[in-house]
């Protein structure tokens, strides 16, 4: 079974036997905190984060492999648009007895303002035969993408809104109703 | 159209210059070639017409359609009409191709587009250029072939109209057909639009064929050292630049 879900505030997931979920969660400008909890075989899950936070944020996700034999897959990217602090915690947990899982983190704060950006990804894998990796990067957008719309006309401030619409929103569903208010909200921010 | 005087170039926080006194005059309609050695700073001219963030104009002034565009940043350059397409155009993930054309659509006209005719349009030229229609949809450059683009690359100077259209190598990574329909899209769109200029670097004549240029320079140690016509691309190819 494969289920596809928005939100836009904290949760605990529980997924059972050969669930696959994806969760797609967007967040403006406050503190997270997500639990997700593979209970069964196969159960498997990709959760991908996108926040916009102006003042002091932490976002703490919580994986747990309960059992043998599952996935997660966490993408946690973030815009960081004032000068305080925004922190991603996320945490992959497999326990000695189980086996076979599949743990990956990707995580990106981009800081638009110099604001003080920390990633803490922690996998706490007490078994082997796990597969598991992260990638972190923390800083700005990157000037050759900015350099390329801008030599076609496009504004500083609207090429930097593409490039931040493209992390947050990344393949999410534009019609979604969760997505459109963190789209106006988005830009709300930016121009604010 | 754009004149160029005595053009001192280096990366930023560098002392050595990549280009030492470069000089050229590019008239309204008129097409040039520039060609020369590997590294000698043909890509870091189009860049500095350009306005790019890694070089710094230490002597000299560029100077397009009357104004002296040295100070301007690189969206407005492209908003007075100047277009550079890239040896190796960036990959932008995260943004499609029709939100980015639509963007700098919108800001270079100050129109807000009609959304239908748009389509219209890019579907059009998309279809003159052999290119996939689908390739509206994709993340820029993400994933294309290097053939592709450097398709897209002319399907934006198609839709966004420029005034001065540089073309950093576009005949590399072009199969014979591609290279064919680009310079085809470019001579019709020179033909619709008379006053275009045009500056091709490159390093075969063969792109020079297709789209004729009136004037070819060779460029080396970061000056334009010999100007003449096609007669000495053709030259060049045979006997190198060390003659
Ligand atoms: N970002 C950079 N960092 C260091 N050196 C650079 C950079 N950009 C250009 N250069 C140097 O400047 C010189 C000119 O480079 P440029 O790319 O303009 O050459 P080119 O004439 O376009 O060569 P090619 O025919 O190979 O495309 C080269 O020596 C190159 O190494
Ligand atoms: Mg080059």
């Amino acid at each position: 079974m494969n289920k596809i879900i928005y939100i836009n505030n904290d949760c605990v997931f529980d997924i059972n036997k050969d669930e696959t979920l994806e969760i797609y969660h967007y967040v403006v400008d406050k503190s997270v905190n997500i639990k997700i909890n593979l209970n069964g075989e196969n159960a498997k899950v990709i959760y991908r984060l996108s926040i916009i936070s102006n003042n002091d944020n932490v976002c703490k996700v919580d994986v747990n492999h309960v059992t043998s034999n599952t996935e997660s897959k966490i993408i946690c990217h973030g815009v960081n648009t004032g000068n305080k602090k925004l922190e991603f915690n996320v945490t992959g947990l497999v326990s000695k007895d189980i086996s076979k899982c599949v743990c990956k983190e990707e995580n990106q704060i981009i800081n638009l303002k110099g604001g003080e950006s920390v990633i803490k990804p922690n996998l706490l894998i007490r078994n082997y035969d796990t597969f598991s990796n992260h990638a972190a990067y923390i800083g700005e957008f990157s000037k050759d993408k900015l350099f390329y719309l801008k030599s076609r006309g496009i504004s500083d401030a609207n090429a930097t809104k593409l490039l931040m619409e493209g992390l947050l929103l990344g393949d999410g569903d534009r019609e979604n109703v969760i997505v459109k208010e963190f789209v106006d909200n988005l830009k709300e921010a930016y121009n604010g | 159209m754009l004149s160029i005087k005595n053009l001192v170039v280096s990366l930023k926080n560098e002392d050595k210059k990549i280009l030492d006194g470069l000089s050229l005059e590019v008239g309204n309609g008129e097409v040039h070639a520039i060609m020369g050695p590997n590294g000698t700073g043909k890509s870091t001219l189009s860049k500095a017409i350009m306005g790019h963030f890694l070089f710094e104009v230490n002597d000299g002034e560029i100077v397009f359609n009357g104004v002296k565009i040295n100070d301007l940043s690189v969206d407005e350059r492209a908003k007075l009409g100047i277009f550079l397409a890239m040896q190796d155009p960036t990959v932008v993930d995260g943004v499609t191709n029709s939100e980015f054309l639509k963007s700098a659509y919108e800001e270079q006209t100050g129109k807000h587009i009609d959304y239908f005719k748009f389509i219209n349009d890019v579907n059009k030229s998309l279809d003159d250029l052999k290119f996939s229609r689908d390739m509206i949809h994709r993340h820029v450059n993400a994933g294309f072939s290097g053939g592709e683009k450097k398709k897209n690359e002319v399907l934006q100077i198609k839709m966004l109209k420029p005034k001065l259209i540089i073309l950093d190598e576009i005949d590399s990574g072009l199969d014979v057909d591609s290279l064919k329909t680009v310079a085809e899209n470019i001579n019709e769109y020179k033909k619709e639009n008379p006053d275009t200029s045009i500056l091709i670097i490159t390093h075969y004549p063969r792109i020079l064929e297709m789209i004729k240029p009136d004037y070819v320079h060779i460029m080396k140690d970061g000056k334009i050292v010999k100007t003449g016509d096609m007669s000495l691309a053709i030259e060049t190819e045979q006997v190198g630049y060390n003659e």
